[in-house]
């Protein structure tokens, strides 16, 4: 099969240069080139250097930029078996770099991405607290259940602050057919607890245990530890070990997995968890149940260090977006045992000494110069770990929790954690353990990018371990834990653990099992299939913050997009992205999985943002009538109407050579000189609307007239001149802002009544100062006889006021406008839902899930003014909306909101 | 205006996944994936040739990011018709020419004795990788017509 020895090359055969060029054999020699044996070769194409003649040699000629000399070795013969193995090779070569390349940049974004969102977590908590200081201006009444630590809230809340009280009020049912934990506890107990979750974990313990287990090991906490740094040694005793766990993020296979390969813990095998057990996964509630029973057994060789997700308003995040602590206790639980992992939460040590020579923390080293262990032992951790970062103390404890080695020297701001992380240096590194007497640090908190379980770094003084494999089950990387024995020596254990149902079925009483060797699993993970779903899990994210951030993003383009061509080059619309989603990623590779770009190099952004829609995920989940939308917009065109002068005016001074047509440029500076009174987003929203892309150019006539003024009193069969009137009223009225104030003054009895007289009195006043579209005596009097539906004389005004409505005669155009300033106000709900959430719980320190409309509304009131604050486009709702959205969300009408059900709305979904 | 301001950036791109800081260097070893992951195929002894022209005069064994540009915008340009990925029709005649009794496909062994003995020999991890994607486990062949496919598909 295999081919034989080939002859000798000769002149005229056909050849491959290098596996690539073809060419004809020419000569064959020695030559002035170099050493050896050369061949002379005529090319296929002009993709030469020479006719033949090079150096002042010649040893054959063909046409101009057709020749070329090689050693002999650098050619094949065509159709010979070298270069054909040759072209398969570099083929090959080629498919395996590319996608190894892929993989790797598939994993780096997915990889940013979740560090935005966590970091998305420190910007809203700054929103937050501007929130939570706003409403207490509002509201200094309510009980604030949001504090600095988990101890206020939890005192809020109703959960007692005595750890050996949590518990003792539940009972067991003798229906509960799960595992019992005694006091004091045995060995047996805690072995009949692992036993069970090993084989059910679906099935959670009872509550009662969970408070108790978790009273008592705050208990333990708080007792042993005077200070924020434990110390643990490795045990001893012969055969003595300490297994150091990174990050699990409730992936309870894993550490299933990590107990059986490397045992249980004991008298000779200590456990040191180094944080982020919390978050992500469905099982943290479980491992920490594991862990601290066995840590109440033994407690000098159990521990826990702090994890940046062992925090309050973190866990109280959903899972999609980097939480999910909140809602895994919730679905088995309550949220007075929330509270309670809280409390313990802020017990947990910072970081922990072992044998007095390594460094466990979550996170890494402070960023400030000549920090001793002794500086970390006197940081107060009894709260939620700071976001500022201001204060000495706060970056001692933010740097421990968040921050990541770097290669380079120094401190560096972290690019994607955002901004208060930093990255530290070896030089960093190499200094805090010199001044420490230390000689290695581990940590953890960020899958490797190697995507094994670990790595080292800054000459082998730091560890990163980590521990969940397959992380989220995206990215395929390995999980390892750190082994310790006695003399300090270590080595690294890494795995892929199987799926938590294989691990179950090997803990089945025999006779159910069907894998028969677990140890044989070693997946080996397709890199090509891992990369494209990486790939989809970023851009279907992506997507979700362009929805969110459609307002940044248009006014961004439409700035640069001088002639309003609904276009701009492909380089803008990346730093587009970069600044308005705030996220720096590979913009470049990601751009063809988004967007189209043409032949020019131009996208068609108005095309772009049209297609990014929040609407069709967050809208069907909310529990609104579907009038709101509708409500919503009338008052956004009663904004406009009511500066209907004012703005026709401006627009006419924009329109110079009077064809009566703007540009959309111009239109919104006449709307911003008009002052309308409309959040900007809302505006913006109507604008991408209404102007119509080919001419790119708008009617004002036909713009302000397209609005008609109905009112809902009166006779409905009115004919067409009885509209027009009510019409013409509906804009009087709409076009000042002090209707009712007018007719309050004619109202001299305050009995909120007036009468036809009053009525006709109101409309002189409110017609001051207009010249056009006054209405004489006989309309006006017209207009009585068809409001005063009961022909009773008198007239509820407050009613007659409410009545009038504005709505937009072009249908498609008012579904458009409708679509977009939906769109605006959801993006900007989804986008603070965490922060609102916060707004509400300062109105529900019981967290019962609900709070009254008037506390709805002040909350969303809060999260308005506070955005106000921040860039001075304000918030997304005008009062008047305000209250049309309470209206609305209040679907039961009894005073109540569900706030819960409400926020669950704008949660990211899953992506399948 | 840069005539070649998006290749740059594509080329950026590419070179930042293995520059991990964000220095503007990476390790040598890894120019051959970052010049492949570019759609670029050249024979091994190019590729070396390539890193010895873009090494500083005392190597160091790191490529600094502007020396690597100017290369790869040449390689993507002027010499791009050198380097470009074989058309499936090329590969399959390839495979051919290996396949001497027209069968239509090689055993597993000898498509691993080929690919360790002739061209630039694969090293053992490389022939595995290969087999492992390219070999009918059922019948321990490769069907190289549908290889082909896969070698110049994306």
């Amino acid at each position: 099969v295999l081919p034989g020895n080939e002859p000798p090359l000769a002149v005229g055969e056909k050849v491959v240069i290098m596996g690539k060029r073809k060419g004809t054999v020419r000569f064959i020699g020695e030559t002035v080139y170099g050493a050896g044996e050369w061949v002379g070769v005529e090319l296929e194409k002009p993709t030469g250097t020479h006719d033949g003649f090079v150096n002042g040699q010649r040893y054959f000629t063909c046409p101009p930029k057709y020749g070329v000399y090689v050693q002999r070795q650098g050619v094949t013969r065509v159709n010979s078996s070298a270069a054909a193995a040759s072209q398969i090779q570099s083929m090959q070569r080629g498919r395996k770099d590319r996608q190894e390349a892929e993989f790797k940049r598939a994993f780096q974004t997915w990889n940013a991405l979740e560090k935005a969102e966590e970091n998305q977590y420190l910007s809203q908590s700054v929103v937050s607290s501007r929130v939570e200081s706003l409403l207490k201006s509002y509201s200094p009444g309510a009980a604030s259940v949001n504090g600095n630590s988990a101890v206020s809230v939890a005192t809020a809340a109703g959960v007692s602050t005595n750890f050996s009280e949590w518990g003792a009020n539940l009972t067991v049912a003798s229906s509960y057919t799960g595992p019992h934990v005694t006091w004091p506890l045995t060995l047996e107990s805690v072995q009949g607890v692992l036993n069970h979750i090993r084989t059910k974990p679906d099935i959670p313990i009872h509550e009662k245990y969970v408070c108790e287990i978790v009273g008592r090991a705050s208990q333990l906490f708080q007792q042993r530890m005077k200070d924020s740094v434990h110390d643990m040694n490795v045990p001893t005793e012969e055969g003595g070990k300490m297994v150091i766990v990174g990050d699990t993020h409730g992936q309870l296979a894993d550490f299933l997995w990590v107990l059986k390969q490397n045992g249980e813990p004991g008298p000779k095998i200590a456990y040191l968890m180094n944080g982020d057990i919390a978050d992500r996964g469905d099982y943290a509630c479980e491992i920490f149940i594991i862990v601290l029973l066995f840590m109440l057994l033994y407690p000098d060789r159990v521990s826990i260090n702090r994890g940046n997700h062992e925090n309050l308003e973190m866990n109280r995040r959903p899972a999609e977006v980097g939480g999910g602590f909140y809602e895994e206790i919730a679905r088995k639980y309550d949220a007075a045992v929330f509270m309670m992992f809280q409390q313990l939460f802020e017990l947990l040590p910072l970081a922990t000494v072992v044998s007095k020579r390594v460094l466990v923390v979550h996170g890494g080293l402070p960023r400030r110069e000549g920090v001793l262990i002794q500086h970390l032992r006197t940081i107060n951790r009894r709260r939620q770990c700071p976001v500022s970062t201001d204060g000495i103390e706060d970056a001692l404890m933010f740097d421990l929790m968040w921050a990541d080695p770097q290669d380079q020297n120094g401190i560096a701001r972290a690019s994607h954690r955002g901004s208060n992380c930093i990255c530290f240096g070896p030089d960093v590194t190499k200094r805090f353990l010199g001044t420490n007497g230390l000689s290695l640090v581990i940590r953890s908190h960020e899958v490797p990018e190697n995507l094994r379980g670990f790595e080292d770094r800054h000459e082998g003084r730091l560890l990163t371990v980590f521990t969940a494999s397959n992380y989220c089950g995206s990215t395929g990387n390995y999980g390892a834990v750190v082994v310790f024995q006695a003399d300090l020596s270590f080595s690294v254990e890494e795995h892929m653990a199987p799926d938590l149902e294989a691990v179950v079925r090997e803990y089945l009483p025999e006779g159910a099992r069907v894998v028969a060797d677990l140890g044989g699993t070693k997946v080996q993970m397709d890199k090509g299939r891992l990369a494209t779903n990486m790939r989809e899990e970023v851009i279907a994210k992506i997507k979700d913050r362009i929805a969110m951030a459609k307002d940044d993003l248009w006014w961004y383009w439409s700035q640069l997009d001088r002639s309003d061509t609904g276009k701009v080059t492909a380089a803008v619309w990346r730093q587009g992205m970069i600044s308005g989603l705030q996220l720096d990623l590979p913009w470049f590779s990601l751009q063809k999985d988004l967007i189209e770009v043409d032949e020019e190099g131009y996208v068609d952004y108005k095309d772009f943002l049209r297609r990014s829609n929040a609407l069709d995920k967050t809208h069907s989940a909310l529990s609104m009538h579907e009038g709101w939308e509708k409500e919503i917009v009338n008052r956004a065109y009663e904004a406009f109407l009511a500066k209907d002068l004012t703005l026709q005016q401006v627009l006419r001074t924009f329109d110079a050579d009077g064809d009566g047509l703007v540009s959309a440029k111009e239109f919104r500076q006449a709307i911003a000189a008009a002052q309308v009174d409309l959040p900007e987003m809302q505006m913006n929203a109507v604008l991408r609307a209404i102007v119509p892309d080919e001419e790119g150019q708008l009617r004002v006539e036909s713009f302000l007239e397209r609005f008609q003024v109905v009112c809902s009193l009166g006779d409905k069969s009115s004919n067409s001149a009885d509209k027009a009137l009510l019409d013409r009223i509906g804009r009087i009225l709409i076009g000042t802002g002090s209707r009712v104030a007018v007719f309050r003054t004619m109202d001299l009895d305050q009995d909120g009544y007036v009468d036809e007289k009053e009525f006709l009195r109101a409309l002189e006043l409110l017609e001051k100062g207009r010249t056009s579209g006054l209405l004489s005596r006989e309309e006006k009097q017209r207009a009585w006889g068809l409001i005063d539906v009961n022909k009773d004389g008198h007239l509820n005004y407050l009613e007659f006021c409410a009545a009038f409505k504005v709505v937009d005669t072009d249908t498609t155009v008012s579904q458009r406008v409708t679509n977009e300033v939906v769109e605006s106000i959801l993006a900007v709900l989804q986008k603070h839902a965490g922060t609102l959430s916060y707004a509400f719980r300062y109105f529900d320190p019981k967290g019962k899930g609900s709070v009254s409309r008037e506390d709805f509304k002040t909350g969303m009131r809060a999260l308005n003014a506070s955005m106000a604050g921040a860039n001075g486009t304000g918030g997304p709702l005008t009062d008047d909306q305000l209250e049309v959205f309470a209206d609305f969300v209040d679907t039961d009408g009894d005073g109540n909101i569900d706030y819960q059900e409400f926020l669950n709305a704008f949660n990211p979904k899953k992506v399948a | 205006e840069d005539p070649n301001y998006e290749l740059k950036k594509k080329i950026r791109d590419a070179f930042q996944v293995f520059d991990r800081d964000q220095k503007g260097v990476c390790d040598e070893r890894e120019i051959g994936t970052i010049i492949r992951s570019l759609n670029i195929y050249p024979a091994e002894k190019q590729l070396q040739r390539w890193i010895h022209e873009i090494e500083e005069e005392e190597p160091t064994g790191f490529i600094m990011y502007e020396k690597f540009e100017t290369l790869a915008v040449r390689l993507l340009t002027d010499e791009a018709i050198n380097h470009k990925r074989n058309s499936e029709d090329e590969i399959l005649k390839a495979f051919q020419v290996l396949d001497k009794d027209k069968k239509g496909y090689l055993d597993a062994e000898d498509l691993q004795t080929l690919m360790t003995t002739y061209g630039e020999k694969f090293m053992p991890e490389e022939v595995k990788e290969m087999l492992a994607a390219a070999v009918d486990t059922e019948m321990g062949r490769v069907y190289y017509e549908d290889y082909a496919e896969i070698l110049a598909g994306d």
